[in-house]
């Protein structure tokens, strides 16, 4: 069945997975509640800066902990070995993805209704309202919210890698890559399949069942509840987010600037190319859209059944590396040289790697869509493309405008497709800094990690300069 | 009913916004056809450390104006990687060069039918240690394998110079070596079975598991461990050192066993050959021509990674030593190859876990 390297690596990896999992939601809960319950200065600010993180290549999460770490062993705080140890991957992880937890959670709070509470504070006290209500009501999410950290951080290779540990991504890698066994590399990759496959199975049919764990329509409201306010409370939650945000997002990225300006001083045009920053910007656009169409269709395809949406939810936990792989057998023909010689070959990668968690945001918000509006839409309208434009497509628009910018994000920053079937003479932000990572040119990685945040934010600048989405919502 | 309205300030961002939209195709539709072939062009895929090729391919592109395609890979799965994919794109392949940052995975793709026999000009001025007898693949801009050790925490007088002295009691628990499935690790343990044999080989690794060895992701780390002082001793190539050598780094380089009677160390050429079926065959010959030349070996030599030249006469600078002022190990690659899977097994099996 498994070697002794393969089962040390698959318990190190559902060991830090899990602990990434649980880190990573008890730190969500703590941001979502205080976020939703208590009157913090810049509140709205913090909602935006947590998710920072995760548009920051968990690798340079490694990378600049590890140099704060050496740098720290210079005043005798000798810490750096807890870094290359499970607890070590662990706590970097955690600091890469709580933001996806904290995503969920937070909205799902948000999507509480408030008279609710309201009404249950007057006649009982806050620990039991949170108990009673508020825990029952965020439960689906918490879970759905677990279980997609749980397959994130399964599935990712390069910070258990940098830091040495075994982990089952390596595995695979290696039969595929150094023994060229595929049998055995599509075998390993088919196990964390069946893992997450029978976890989303559990969770669907038992405890999640139809209820949505996510909603949209708590944009559209974010007002404090009545609860008391203590100042000091208050203040030592601000700090908390300080110290949370500056960890996770200033740090990783602040320090590899700090080196370029103190000792590298590499100018910005040596440092990167417009040709990788326009690639990565104009791949990132044109899968986007193209991801939300292909996950469009596979929701109205398959998302309907409930067997249909575990299958394709547990293919969120095939390893990026065997998407690869695949796709390389199977577009590798002369008569499809137009798709495998050309960008087009990761755009289609891209749709199938993306599709199953844009097709589950798309089916999360269908079940909050007032099945009324479009009964009552059917009464005046025939089915017509103009029914589809004023009705459906306004009913759809907020969701479908996260799932382009999630979509662009996720493109934007993925890596192992990527490097596996990158055309010839194109690459991107993430595969120039891991592969000048891995070479040791580290003077060259800190505007290109710039360049990358710059171009990650694109999308939701443009909404918001384009549509003013959230301006008039979080009052 | 919903009555879907809008305000002129709301259809004016409307506007702008599918104008933007509509731009950014445009703007891909027109950068496409940037990918489709050319017969004016060159598809190449590299290994080498891509700070130090893109130049010379940069440089080979304006001199020649053929247009250069490169596709690059990491040290995490190093040439194994880009092997791989070579295998795979056997029946239609995409690339016509392929450069190669050591000699196995030639070897390998040889015997696989991926490569084109040609013979670059200066093939016969080369030692026939570092090019195929047949000419499926020619090496150029050599590095070694080289012990290198943190030189404040490593007193001179106790500095191994041989990899048998990594055994000794007073080294446990402080070196490292790079994972030997990924890179170069894994053909230089091949090499170790070809010369010492496997009982002996497995033994000596045997004792430095025992001993607490270290395994990094790569050489680059290997280095890097030891320059931060976390392990003293580590086993790489010239280049990782080097890099660290040009930064003023604590290090010493070693090359080991360069005593009559001793092994020698291991010297892994760069390797270039022409793949079979190239769709530009006549422009691939001319880049692999540039890049077996004095001029290319010359630049790699002046670069970071301070390669040392194959080719005799080749300009270089005083800290590349000349090729044959080192003592190889004498091994036919095929021999290597042959070795490689064994030895890595053993490796995985019996000190990995």
């Amino acid at each position: 069945m498994l070697s002794n390297l393969e089962l040390h690596a698959l318990l190190n990896s559902t060991f830090i997975s899990l602990g990434v999992s649980f880190f990573s939601v008890l730190i969500s809960l703590f941001l979502a509640f205080s976020l939703s319950f208590y009157k913090i200065p810049g509140k709205r600010l913090f909602s935006f800066l947590f998710l920072i993180p995760l548009l920051i290549p968990p690798y340079l999460h490694a990378f600049s902990w590890m140099h704060l770490l050496l740098f720290l062993e210079n005043y005798n705080l000798s810490v750096i070995r807890h870094l290359n140890s499970l607890p070590g991957i662990i706590g970097i992880l955690t600091l890469a993805y709580f933001p996806i937890s904290f995503f969920i959670i937070h909205q799902a709070i948000k999507n509480i209704p408030q008279h609710l509470i309201d009404a249950a504070l007057q006649v009982t006290n806050p620990v039991r309202v949170l108990k009673r209500i508020v825990f029952a009501a965020i439960l689906p999410s918490t879970l759905t919210a677990t279980l997609l950290t749980f397959i994130v951080t399964f599935i990712t290779f390069d910070v258990p890698a940098y830091l040495g540990k075994n982990v089952f991504i390596t595995q695979i890698f290696k039969s595929f890559t150094f023994t060229s066994e595929i049998p055995r590399a599509l075998y390993l990759s088919v196990i964390p399949v069946f893992i997450v496959g029978s976890m989303w199975a559990i969770l669907l049919l038992y405890l999640v069942k139809e209820k949505p764990f996510f909603s949209l329509q708590s944009f559209k409201k974010s007002v404090p509840f009545s609860i008391q306010q203590p100042r000091l409370l208050k203040i030592l939650m601000l700090s908390l987010f300080v110290v949370l945000f500056l960890l996770s997002s200033i740090l990783p990225i602040g320090i590899l600037q700090v080196k370029n300006i103190l000792y590298d001083k590499i100018p910005f045009y040596t440092a990167s190319s417009f040709g990788v920053i326009t690639n990565t910007f104009w791949i990132s656009f044109i899968s986007s859209i193209c991801i939300v169409f292909f996950s469009t269709l596979i929701y109205i395809m398959f998302f309907r059944k409930m067997a249909g949406r575990i299958f394709f939810l547990s293919l969120l936990a095939l390893p990026p590396i065997t998407y690869g792989i695949l796709f390389i057998y199977l577009f590798n023909h002369p008569s499809l040289n137009v798709i495998y010689a050309t960008p087009i070959i990761l755009i289609i990668a891209y749709c199938f790697r993306f599709a199953p968690l844009v097709s589950e945001l798309l089916h999360t918000h269908t079940q909050q869509v007032n099945p009324q509006y479009l009964e009552a839409a059917r009464l005046v309208y025939p089915p017509s493309l103009r029914m589809f434009h004023r009705i459906v497509i306004p009913l759809y628009k907020p969701v479908l405008f996260l799932a382009w910018v999630f979509s662009f994000w996720l493109v934007a920053t993925e890596l192992p497709i990527t490097l596996l079937i990158q055309p010839p003479g194109f690459q991107t932000i993430i595969t120039r800094l891991f592969i000048v990572l891995h070479y040791g040119a580290v003077e060259l990685m800190s505007l290109m990690t710039v360049a990358l945040l710059f171009v990650s934010l694109l999308p939701i600048l443009a909404i918001y300069f384009f549509f003013h989405i959230d301006k008039k919502n979080d009052q | 009913m919903y009555i879907h309205t809008m305000d002129s300030g709301k259809k004016l961002r409307l506007k702008l916004f599918y104008l933007v939209l509509a731009a950014f195709t445009l703007l891909a539709i027109f950068t496409f056809p940037g990918f489709l072939g050319s017969q004016n062009e060159v598809v190449i895929y590299v290994t080498h450390d891509q700070d130090y090729a893109q130049p010379i391919l940069e440089a080979f592109e304006k001199e020649t104006r053929i247009k250069v395609k490169p596709v690059y890979d990491t040290e995490a799965s190093k040439t194994v990687g880009l092997t791989n994919r070579l295998i795979a794109e056997k029946n239609n392949p995409q690339a016509d060069v392929f450069w190669n940052n050591e000699v196995v995975r030639a070897v390998q793709l040889k015997k696989e039918g991926v490569l084109e026999m040609y013979k670059p000009k200066n093939y016969d001025k080369l030692n026939s240690l570092y090019k195929d007898s047949d000419g499926y693949w020619t090496g150029f801009a050599a590095r070694a394998r080289v012990l290198i050790v943190n030189t404040n925490l490593v007193d001179k007088t106790i500095r191994p110079d041989s990899l048998e002295d990594l055994t000794k009691p007073e080294f446990a628990g402080l070196l490292t070596l790079a994972d030997p499935r990924f890179g170069t690790t894994g053909p230089h343990i091949a090499v170790l079975y070809t010369l010492w044999g496997k009982e002996k080989t497995e033994n000596f690794f045997t004792t430095l598991k025992n001993n607490g060895l270290d395994i990094a992701q790569s050489n680059g780390q290997t280095r890097d461990k030891v320059v931060e002082g976390t392990k003293w001793i580590g086993f790489t190539d010239t280049d990782d050192a080097n890099d660290a050598l040009v930064n003023k780094e604590p290090i010493a380089m070693i090359y080991p066993d360069q005593k009559d009677g001793q092994i020698g160390t291991l010297v892994i050429p760069n390797t270039a050959m022409v793949i079979k079926g190239a769709k530009h065959a006549n422009n691939a010959k001319k880049l692999i021509n540039y890049l077996i030349s004095e001029k290319t070996e010359s630049s790699l030599a002046y670069a970071k990674s301070a390669q040392m030249p194959l080719l005799p006469g080749v300009d270089r600078p005083k800290n590349v030593p000349a090729v044959e002022s080192i003592k190889p190990m004498n091994v036919s690659w095929e021999k290597i190859y042959k070795n490689l899977k064994p030895s890595v097994n053993f490796f995985e099996t019996s000190i990995l876990e």
